[in-house]
């Protein structure tokens, strides 16, 4: 009979919708309903994979009855209905793992079909236990998806988990999905198989209420509870380490896992040149990604349009001045809907105030200036430090904007106004650089003739935002910009990052530490959940969509988001001749109270590693602070010990 | 007003002594509220609602959250700069009261737990307050500020 697989569409919706009667479907390998002859249901049964006694044929009988009655038997449309179920499906026994593992195999090779539409609850794991009875196997889904990726295998990984038989029918919302790298791999090449990246094991549950009475004859089947495995997931997200994915409570599991697969597989097609390959699996990345919800669908959608830019040679122009003022805008949307850039203000203020403490004339020079966030704070701080405020000194870079608007100098006003009202003196400048290699530092010594006559030292300090990275681009470009601030004899140079290796590697490797870094911090503005923040919400995704753009579409000058890693900006720091100035706690102190401001932020973490201050989100860490002067300063300078003083 | 009022009462009570017949002694105990409290207290009558609007309560309130130790040798500094970026009022309402709400729902034993934590809280809260009214500093035009969105539902301060 019908080992008829379906070559289409799933029928586990149709299953659901023929039984009324909630729960009780026998689930047997049925080819007819009605009149069928012992010996002949024997053999199509054995060749189902079944492994049914002629003695037990009664019994099935029995409850085909039962089924036929429950579903309002006799119908004509039921009967079509019921034929159709009698046809075109494909059971499976999984009291018979072994025999039922072979003819997944044996699917793989063929084109498998989808959704059969007798479920059973099958999870991802790597090591398939012996054991049926495996416990919550947990499955780390971007991990799994890479790993099984890279294992060449053409196994089906899967395990079953066998729980307790429910009696109700489950929600057919649930489900595991199994994984089947091999069936990715062999799909890539192939167009025709595209759509059928990985075995159909969407699967859900039914229940028979016979099963408990028969046991191996009629293949009951097992019920399984179901939230165990959502719950299971959303714990191991948070316990892995590279656990980018949220997961998503809702059958798309398995989708899920495809998608990474076909993201991967794309960025591996594009780093081959075969366009051909990677085109169609851009388009199936953006129809996997609309089924997903939340984080995973916007992080993927990003990545397949930059995927798409990259193999279409669709490059945005690089219009310099306008993008420098949509991306401020959009900075400053990132900066209301999430901690990174607060946090890296107040560390870097922390580090300068305290780099600045005894000092009557201080001046810093902003390479970050964009709107001017950081020195509100600062000034407070300097007006309220005991002792009284300095006199404060403020140097602004930023690129030229398009329409000839002086953003600078209004940025100047806006603090200039504040620094009024605090009783702090307040001097500004800007400058507009295309670059921050254009700077020499002549330019930015403070002019002696200002001072007139006060023979107080000034004293430097240099902040940079997220901005060295871009310098990356031009050979050089960093190595002067360094020079320029070591020749401005700086008391403390902030700098902060990201930490995350963007720039070093071919482009699959470029791809997947991107894919983790910012799947992981979308993960992050999910959970953020502001009761006005929409908008800033969807503006700070688009910030980092230009991002992603960039680190993937991008080569060459063009590709500026080369972030690096901590330790290799510690390298950089320490071969330009800096060495490093430990954060205080003071720093530490206040960015963890400002994390725990944020609502649903229970997932940033900051940590302290050797002196420097990174934020991430649960294990991972995303940007980094850290503090630097030129090597052999001289004097011994240290944060406060008096940590009570400000 | 307050004296019409005191009369009534006195009248009433002819050996009692009325809360309202200090305003300074009645500010030192509306000081002793809570944000909520003190706002219920805002709407009694006319004269505790001028007592409420002291900056002086709003400010023992806000020293009393977030800075434990009376000795905070920046004190006299603090008033002027606070005063200056629009009152202790606004520095409850906009920080201090959103960060203790969020703080205490989120687990929190409160700075009150710790002088470091409290003096720590102290600059955060001054921090953000001094962010806030650089935001709403507009250059021809008028922003919305909304850096401090993320610590709740912000209304804006009359």
């Amino acid at each position: 009979m019908k080992r008829e697989n379906m070559d289409g569409v799933a029928r586990g919706g149709i299953v659901r919708n023929v039984a009324p009667a909630p729960a009780r479907m026998a689930i047997m390998g049925k080819a007819k309903m009605m009149g069928f002859d012992e010996e002949t249901e024997d053999e199509h049964l054995a060749v189902l994979g079944y492994k049914v006694r002629s003695s037990d044929m009664e019994i099935v009988a029995q409850k085909l009855q039962q089924l036929e009655m429950a579903m309002g038997g006799g119908a004509p449309q039921d009967d079509a209905l019921l034929n159709h179920l009698a046809a075109d499906t494909v059971h499976y026994n999984p009291s018979d793992i072994s025999n039922w593992l072979e003819s997944m195999l044996s699917e793989l090779s063929t084109p498998p079909p989808p959704l059969p539409p007798v479920m059973h609850p099958n999870s991802g794991v790597f090591d398939f236990p012996p054991a049926p009875m495996s416990g919550h196997s947990s499955s780390n889904f971007f991990n799994s998806a890479e790993t099984l990726a890279t294992m060449e295998s053409a196994s089906t990984v899967t395990s079953i988990e066998l729980s307790t038989p429910s009696a109700a029918m489950l929600p057919a919302d649930y489900s595991l999905r199994s994984n089947n790298a091999g069936g990715n791999r062999s799909a890539y090449g192939s167009e025709t198989h595209m759509e059928n990246t990985g075995p159909r094991d969407r699967k859900r549950m039914k229940t028979s209420s016979s099963s408990s009475t028969s046991r191996g004859g009629s293949g009951g089947v097992i019920g399984r509870s179901a939230p165990a495995i959502g719950s299971m997931s959303t714990s191991t997200c948070g316990s892995e380490v590279s656990s980018a994915m949220p997961v998503v409570m809702e059958d798309t599991q398995e989708v899920g896992i495809r998608l990474v697969h076909a993201l991967m597989a794309c960025a591996e097609a594009v780093q081959q040149e075969n366009y051909k390959a990677s085109d169609i699996l851009v388009k199936q990345i953006s129809m996997l990604a609309s089924s997903q919800g939340g984080a995973m669908r916007k992080v993927a959608g990003y990545f397949a349009e930059a995927l798409a830019r990259r193999i279409y040679c669709l490059n945005p122009q690089q219009d310099c001045s306008l993008d420098s003022a949509f991306s401020d805008i959009l900075q400053m949307h990132f900066y209301e809907s999430c901690p990174y850039l607060k946090f890296a203000h107040f560390t870097a203020n922390q580090a300068i105030l305290e780099a600045f403490a005894g000092y009557r004339r201080v001046h810093v020079i902003d390479f970050s200036m964009k709107h001017g966030m950081q020195w509100p704070a600062l000034m407070q701080a300097l007006a309220l430090r005991p002792g009284g405020p300095p006199s404060f000194r403020l140097t602004g870079i930023g690129p030229p904007q398009p329409d000839n608007t002086d953003a600078l100098q209004q940025v100047g006003w806006k603090l200039a106004q504040l620094a009024d009202t605090i009783h702090v003196d307040f001097e500004y400048r800007g400058f507009v650089a295309n670059s921050l290699a254009d700077l020499e530092p002549y330019m930015l010594e403070s002019p002696s003739s200002a001072n007139s006559g006060s023979d107080e030292p000034e004293v430097v300090a240099i902040n940079s935002v997220f901005e060295l990275h871009g310098l990356l681009a031009r050979p050089g470009a960093l190595e002067k910009v360094l020079g320029t601030v070591r020749a401005l004899k700086p008391r403390i140079v902030t700098i902060v990052e990201q930490d995350a290796n963007h720039n070093a590697g071919p482009f699959m490797d470029r791809f997947t530490e991107a894919l983790h870094f910012y799947s992981t911090m979308f993960d992050s503005l999910e959970g953020g959940g502001i009761a006005d923040g929409q908008q800033d919400q969807f503006m700070s995704e688009v910030y980092l969509g230009r991002q992603i753009c960039n680190v993937v579409a991008c080569e060459g000058t063009e590709r500026t988001e080369r972030h690096e890693t901590l330790s290799q900006w510690r390298g950089r720091m320490r071969d330009a001749d800096f060495e490093p100035v430990h954060l205080g706690s003071n720093a530490f102190k206040q960015a963890s109270m400002l994390l725990a401001l944020f609502a649903g932020g229970d997932g940033y973490r900051v940590e302290e590693k050797d002196g420097c201050l990174t934020l991430g989100w649960h294990t991972r860490p995303l940007i980094a602070t850290s503090a630097w002067r030129p090597a052999g300063s001289g004097e011994s300078f240290s944060a406060p010990a008096a940590s009570d003083a400000r | 007003m307050g004296e019409a009022e005191k009369h009534n009462v006195e009248q009433e009570k002819p050996c009692g002594y009325n809360i309202n017949d200090n305003a300074d002694l009645l500010a030192e105990i509306l000081a002793r509220l809570d944000g909520r409290s003190l706002c219920a207290a805002a709407c009694v009558c006319r004269l505790w609602g001028a007592v409420s609007r002291k900056d002086a309560v709003w400010e023992a309130l806000c020293n009393r959250h977030v800075s434990s130790s009376a000795t905070d040798s920046s004190f006299p500094g603090t008033r002027t700069v606070v005063a200056a970026l629009g009152g202790y009022r606004r520095l409850y309402r906009r920080c201090v009261g959103p960060m203790f709400d969020r703080l205490a729902s989120s687990g929190d034993h409160g700075p009150q737990s710790s002088a470091v934590a409290a003096a720590a809280a102290a600059r955060l809260s001054l921090s953000l307050f001094s962010i806030d009214c650089y935001e709403r500093l507009s250059v021809g035009g008028l922003q919305r500020p909304s850096s401090l969105l993320f610590l709740g539902s912000a209304v804006d301060v009359t």
